[in-house]
């Protein structure tokens, strides 16, 4: 490890809700650390918790839910517990967020020069002239055409694409060094999907910006991650590097994933499944949330098994890693 | 196209949806000033053969007409031209009985399951109601139908007395599709049916849909717009874009040799684990609006190759002697 601190360190992350049915553990335990210019792809499916950890990092979990525990460090500077002045100070110049819905970002009632022009002012002073030239250079940058006209528009005349492009024109305007996208493109179309990813790719490149990828695609975590992270039941089950994590999955879920991919499997042939359904994060127990589903699990996993790491980059948590029944 | 043993077919077929001007635009024109009537031309002259078995993909994006095109073949909507041909008859020559009988034949499963699911009905009347209705059981074995039913798609029986509400996105979309099966239908139109489960969900839920087809002998029309998917379930594929169908072929020779400029678009822009890192290129240009379709080929504002004809000429389907049919002015040697 360098001697600078990363980027972002998360340690033992554990975001709950308390509700009446029990605590619901929507994040359970996250490690994860991510450096500058690096683009970390966390994939999972609904419910694993991968948009909580993105939601803890900036301090947007809303009562009762709460960070029970853990770290989070920006630059090695602690942002739990963080007075909520400073953090929304770091909140949209140093640490960004681009949400699956766009109207997330968006006010529906606001033009889009007037919501750019708020944004830059909430953090740097300059006139409304330069504001708005700024906000016009943004939206070129992320590929808009007829700009002057779409600074005018509300978000309801513009169409998904074009209001995910504005969104990420929004959270780039003061080169952030961390950009979390949460889903940005699963509502788009395939085509609009990879302009988007073109736009993003080149910008964070450019700003020398670190992307959290959060996405339910592995294909897509191929296509543009550095490394790799799957969530299964509010924990980190695998990461590594992409192409070593993906081309030697050790994790028994990463593999299932994978292996029920109609891309990996004979075309018309019954695809490989993985048996059951996702575990609700309530009263979560002490068990690995995946050996339910797991046709390897035995009587060891009734204990959650301990983040194992089998390369200096690359960590597991299962008990039978790499091991594989015969079928 | 061949219709010598289409099991479903529709021909030149138009939908159209048209929308009422308001009371500015009925001033307007009252006083003598004219606008643009605002029709969305949905589906826009579509030719399109289901042979009995087979799996037919319809693969678009979001806008591009193909749930629309799916209701009608269903027999949800109705056209505004053209006719749905059920075994060779034209839904205008049916007798009633026939009517009623293609109307029965082919059903429909939805994208969400949680919204096309009466959330105050239990599962038993949601699966039993039609049945009992149509007269293919009475209502004293409407229970053994239903039970044999959930069977069918991978349910526990004894969960027929709960609500859709106590049931996982997965578990819904089977009870979707037992309601669909539970009035014998030979043709399953499945509008993403599964875009909104989850991956290793999405796998279960494509594996019933094939035991069905095998155990039925059902014929599917397949609307998804993940080229996955499709490739992996279908024998055929028909790509549409902005209401027209613009190539259909067989699902090899569509992946491994398309022709339209938009197949291709679509074919490069799906991630593949294995492609390894790259930058996207990314087709240029937005979906047009329905509203406003351009002139011509309506896919020219977006494609590398476009020339003048294609501005000014829409291009007809033309089937190659593989039956390989593209819409296309450029001789594919040229793209």
């Amino acid at each position: 490890m360098s001697p600078n601190p990363p980027l972002l360190r998360i340690r033992d992350l554990r975001t709950h809700f308390p509700t009446p049915e029990g605590v619901f553990k929507a994040v359970d335990g996250v490690d994860l650390q991510v450096e500058a210019g690096q683009v970390l792809v966390l994939v999972g499916e609904s419910g694993s918790g991968k948009s909580m950890t993105g939601f803890s990092v900036l301090g947007l979990i809303e009562p009762p839910g709460r960070i029970v525990s853990g770290s989070i460090q920006y630059k090695g500077q602690e942002l739990i517990g963080m007075p909520e002045s400073q953090l929304r100070a770091l909140r949209g110049r140093d640490i960004a967020m681009v949400f699956q819905d766009p109207m997330m970002t968006l006010n529906p009632v606001l033009r889009i020069d007037t919501q750019m022009i708020e944004a830059l002012q909430a953090h740097e002073t300059m006139s409304h002239a330069q504001a708005l030239a700024r906000s016009h250079d943004a939206l070129e940058r992320v590929g808009m055409t007829s700009v002057a006209e779409r600074l005018k528009a509300y978000p309801h005349e513009l169409s998904g694409g074009m209001r995910q492009r504005v969104a990420i024109a929004i959270s780039l305007l003061h080169r952030p060094a961390l950009l979390i996208a949460d889903e940005p493109t699963t509502a788009l179309d395939v085509t609009i999907q990879s302009q988007i990813i073109f736009e993003m790719q080149k910008l964070c490149a450019q700003n020398g910006t670190a992307l959290v990828w959060i996405t339910h695609d592995l294909g897509l975590a191929d296509a543009m991650g550095d490394s790799v992270c799957v969530m299964y039941g509010g924990r980190i089950v695998e990461s590594g590097p992409v192409r070593e994590v993906l081309s030697a999955p050790a994790h028994p879920y990463t593999r299932g994933l994978m292996d029920s991919l109609p891309s990996r499997n004979v075309r018309g042939q019954r695809l490989q499944q993985i048996a059951g359904m996702p575990p609700s994060a309530l009263n979560r127990g002490q068990d690995c949330a995946f050996a339910p589903r797991c046709p390897q699990a035995d009587r060891a996993c009734q204990i959650s098994p301990a983040a194992t790491a089998l390369s200096a980059t690359r960590s597991v948590r299962c008990h039978h890693a790499f091991t594989k029944v015969s079928p | 196209m061949t219709s010598q043993a289409a099991l479903i077919e529709v021909r030149h077929l138009h939908k159209y949806f048209f929308r009422r001007p308001d009371l500015a635009e009925r001033l307007a024109s009252w006083l003598g000033s004219s606008f643009d009537a605002r029709t969305v031309k949905a589906v826009d002259a579509v030719n399109l053969a289901i042979q009995p078995g087979e799996v037919l993909g319809l693969v678009g994006e979001s806008g591009c007409g193909k749930s629309t095109l799916g209701r009608v073949m269903a027999g949800i909507i109705e056209p505004t031209q053209g006719d749905c041909y059920f075994e060779g008859v034209a839904s205008a020559d049916q007798t009633p009985e026939h009517a009623r009988a293609a109307q029965l034949a082919v059903q429909m499963v939805f994208q969400d399951p949680l919204s096309s699911l009466n959330p105050r009905k239990r599962v038993i009347d949601i699966v039993g109601e039609a049945p009992v209705v149509h007269g293919l059981i009475d209502t004293a074995q409407r229970e053994d139908y239903v039970a044999s039913l959930l069977q069918k798609v991978g349910l526990d029986p004894a969960l027929m007395t709960r609500f859709p509400h106590q049931f996982s996105g997965g578990q819904r979309q089977r009870i979707g599709i037992a309601r669909a099966l539970a009035v014998k239908p030979r043709v399953l139109v499945c509008d993403e049916a599964v875009s909104a489960l989850d991956v290793s969900i999405q796998a279960q839920v494509l594996n019933l849909f094939m035991d069905l087809r095998e155990s039925l002998g059902l014929t599917y029309l397949f609307i998804s717009h993940d080229l996955g998917v499709v490739q992996h379930i279908s024998d055929r594929v028909a790509i549409m874009y902005l209401g027209r169908v613009v190539e259909t072929a067989s699902t090899e020779e569509i992946y491994q040799n398309p022709r339209h400029p938009y197949t291709r678009a679509l074919l490069k822009e799906i991630p593949i684990i294995g492609s390894g890192k790259r930058l996207y290129s990314g087709v240029k240009g937005e979906l047009a609006s329905a509203l406003k379709p351009p002139a011509g080929c309506h896919f020219h504002p977006r494609c590398p190759h476009a020339t003048d004809r294609c501005r000014q000429e829409a291009p007809l389907l033309e089937v190659s002697a593989s039956g390989h049919a593209t819409a296309c002015h450029l001789p594919s040697a040229h793209l």
